[in-house]
């Protein structure tokens, strides 16, 4: 088993499969291995991502609402507080 | 592919690139709706911190003769780590005589939400942009966005 946590590094990941970082680094650039990069020199594998690495991928899960608890989430967005745009053309 | 096919391709796209973020929810398209909305949520985890972050991904299509339109969309990021919060939205709202107005929502470490202007995003756009400050670990920064009530 490992560590969880959000993020690994191609190291962490690469010690975890048993591969070396360097092979772990192209499948990033080959995009087999989804991964993050916040920065250009920094990159960070999601738990979600190593999960499915080593054959453990979390399977998605049917949460249905009723037409009424969509039609109101819906109303929700549409109602927000959100002020009208002002476009004021003022003579000089 | 029928037009139903279509909805529920999108549907499946949207899950597989969503499973890449963590546990997916969703809610099945119900095709009986005058206007179905496809809509996932995402919690990313974080071990034994419990879940660092979600994600949701919701898109409302109105049937046309040849298929369905996207008529609305609400993508958003809250990070469960206090870093903030990030959403961008395209749907009508009461003073817009339902015409769609992009927009987004943000709101940085402590701060209120605000509402800010925004341009149309895709999903993966979107999704890029949510992870990029997921991955960060830095708060949300909301200081190069213009309010959407500017004159």
């Amino acid at each position: 088993m490992f560590e969880h946590k959000a993020f690994y590094s191609p190291a962490e990941v690469a010690s975890i499969i048993g591969v070396s970082v360097s092979y772990v680094n192209s499948q990033v650039d080959k995009g087999v291995i989804d991964a993050i990069r916040p920065s250009p020199r920094v990159t960070r594998i999601p738990y979600a991502a190593l999960l499915s690495l080593v054959g453990t991928p979390m399977s998605p899960t049917v949460e249905r609402r009723t037409k009424a608890e969509r039609a109101r989430e819906r109303a929700a967005r549409h109602g927000e507080d959100v002020p009208e745009p002002q476009r004021r053309l003022v003579a000089g | 592919m029928t037009a139903v096919a279509a909805l529920q391709t999108r549907e499946a796209y949207i899950l597989g690139l969503a499973a890449k973020d963590g546990q997916v929810f969703y809610d099945p398209a119900d095709l009986t709706d005058a206007e179905p909305e496809i809509s996932v949520r995402v919690k990313a985890p974080g071990g034994l911190a419990g879940n660092t972050a979600s994600f949701r991904y919701s898109e409302t299509y109105r049937p046309t003769r040849t298929g369905f339109k996207l008529i609305e969309y609400a993508y958003g990021f809250w990070s469960q780590t206090g870093l903030g919060s990030l959403e961008y939205h395209w749907h009508p709202f009461a003073w817009s005589s339902r015409q769609s107005i992009f927009h987004s929502h943000c709101a940085g470490p402590g701060q209120p939400r605000g509402h800010f202007r925004a341009h149309g995003m895709t999903l993966e756009e979107a999704r890029d942009a949510f992870r990029l400050v997921y991955g960060a670990e830095r708060g949300v920064d909301c200081s190069r966005l213009y309010p959407l009530d500017a004159a």
